[in-house]
């Protein structure tokens, strides 16, 4: 049976409780939200376009350059706890070779590239769970790379990091090493052709965070 | 706390694309959002425009008699033609304008590929669907006068909900939470994307929300 409650938040927790940072991206209309998302270019000429397809969402590509690489990213707007957040995202990889991309909470490469994200990489068999700090852990699930949409869930607690893809938990991240951030994270997709002049391309349809 | 797409989708499924738009932006004339989801385009004639107000969103058209804008994705164009729906809460302002919601999928012209509502001068509000070349429409039982007229002056004053659903061979208008009327002929034979539409000379279409999603 359907509760029906007047406002969306309700929806989401009673009131009771205090109302925290919430971001959506659904990815559809003319253009990128650019209020919202910064795009930083290291090599090449990358463009993110919304897409002109059904359930396109946003297309985000390294272009043909060797070496292309960029990253979209909140720039130094940090909102979401390293230790006490969600993040939920729907993408689509449109190659298994030639590629690297991470999509999740985190900070900027110029900003100490803290992260905890999805991996999808070419160097790789199966989409990872990836955590950075001063160091780097990535563990594999046991899904293999593909070229489909998947429904990827990071929830980032104080103690464990958790993974999950299309609503099953794959990997678990242990708070703590190295490889765990100090900093504030925020919404951040980092995209790598793996040195090779071919364009390598991600469409992501949705992207939600929140502080727990 | 719940995830704003479990409002929608289990987590076992993966979400389509799903948009919402509640038209809440700041006073800009000439700037339909900030920045610009929506594209402003006009048809036919010139001198229309577009502002953030008290209503949400208006647009208008220009001064020619059969002058016709639309508000859409500047044919960035998501949404299934056998599996869609979009709602919109708007509000054709002046009593003898004309004027639609729905999705489309061309912003040039929304009689190709296109589900949509269709406001007239007189008779009764219609669903029209297009093919890739005709259009054809269906009357709705909802007069143009009626009490659930259609036009008003008064901001607050007669919103009206349109849900709209593109199936595979058929399409549903549903007004105000009552199906009014499914038709099967001259379905969209392409993608679409959210439009909206006001005709005739400085005819206003305001408009308070719009979601789109694939089914």
């Amino acid at each position: 049976m359907t509760i029906v409650k007047d406002s969306i938040i309700e929806q989401l927790q009673p009131l009771t409780l205090p109302i925290k940072q919430h971001f959506v991206d659904d990815f559809s209309g003319s253009v990128l939200d650019t209020f919202a998302w910064t795009q930083s270019t290291y090599t090449g000429a990358p463009v993110p376009v919304i897409d002109d397809s059904v359930n396109g969402g946003l297309k985000i590509s390294t272009g043909s350059s060797a070496g292309g690489s960029t990253t979209l990213h909140m720039q130094d707007f940090d909102q979401f706890s390293p230790t006490g957040s969600v993040n939920i995202m729907v993408y689509k990889p449109n190659q298994t070779t030639n590629t690297r991309f991470f999509i999740g909470l985190g900070t900027p490469k110029s900003n100490n590239g803290n992260a905890s994200e999805s991996y999808h990489s070419s160097t790789e068999s199966y989409y990872m769970q990836r955590t950075a700090g001063g160091g780097e852990t990535k563990i594999a699930t046991d899904i293999a790379l593909d070229t489909n949409f998947h429904t990827h869930k990071i929830e980032n607690g104080s103690a464990k990091i958790h993974y999950s893809i299309d609503g099953v938990l794959k990997t678990t991240a242990v708070v703590g090493s190295a490889a765990s951030s100090v900093y504030a994270f925020q919404p951040i997709a980092d995209l790598y052709n793996q040195a090779v002049a071919t364009d390598s391309s991600y469409n992501i349809t949705y992207f939600e965070a929140w502080n727990t | 706390m719940r995830s704003y797409y479990e409002l929608t989708t289990q987590l076992s499924t993966i979400k389509k694309q799903h948009m919402v738009e509640w038209f809440t932006h700041h006073n800009n004339a000439g700037s339909l959002t900030q920045p610009d989801r929506w594209t402003y385009t006009q048809i036919t004639g010139s001198a229309g425009n577009c502002v953030s107000n008290s209503y949400g969103l208006s647009f208008w058209s220009g001064g020619g008699g059969t002058d016709l804008a639309t508000i859409n994705f500047n044919d960035k164009r998501q949404y299934s033609h056998t599996g869609s729906a979009v709602i919109w809460i708007g509000q054709i302002q002046e009593s003898n304008g004309q004027g639609g919601y729905g999705l489309g999928g061309d912003k040039s012209n929304f009689s190709v590929n296109a589900i949509k509502t269709v406001t007239p001068t007189s008779g009764y509000l219609m669903l029209y669907t297009a093919d890739g070349s005709t259009e054809s429409g269906t009357n709705s039982s909802i007069p143009y006068t009626a009490t659930h007229r259609i036009n008003t002056d008064t901001d607050g004053a007669n919103w009206n909900t349109y849900k709209l659903e593109q199936k595979s061979g058929s399409s549903d208008l549903t007004f105000n939470g009552i199906l009014e009327v499914t038709k099967t002929t001259n379905q969209s034979t392409a993608k679409m994307q959210p439009m909206a539409y006001t005709r005739l000379s400085y005819k206003t279409n305001n408009v308070r929300y719009c979601e789109a999603w694939n089914t």
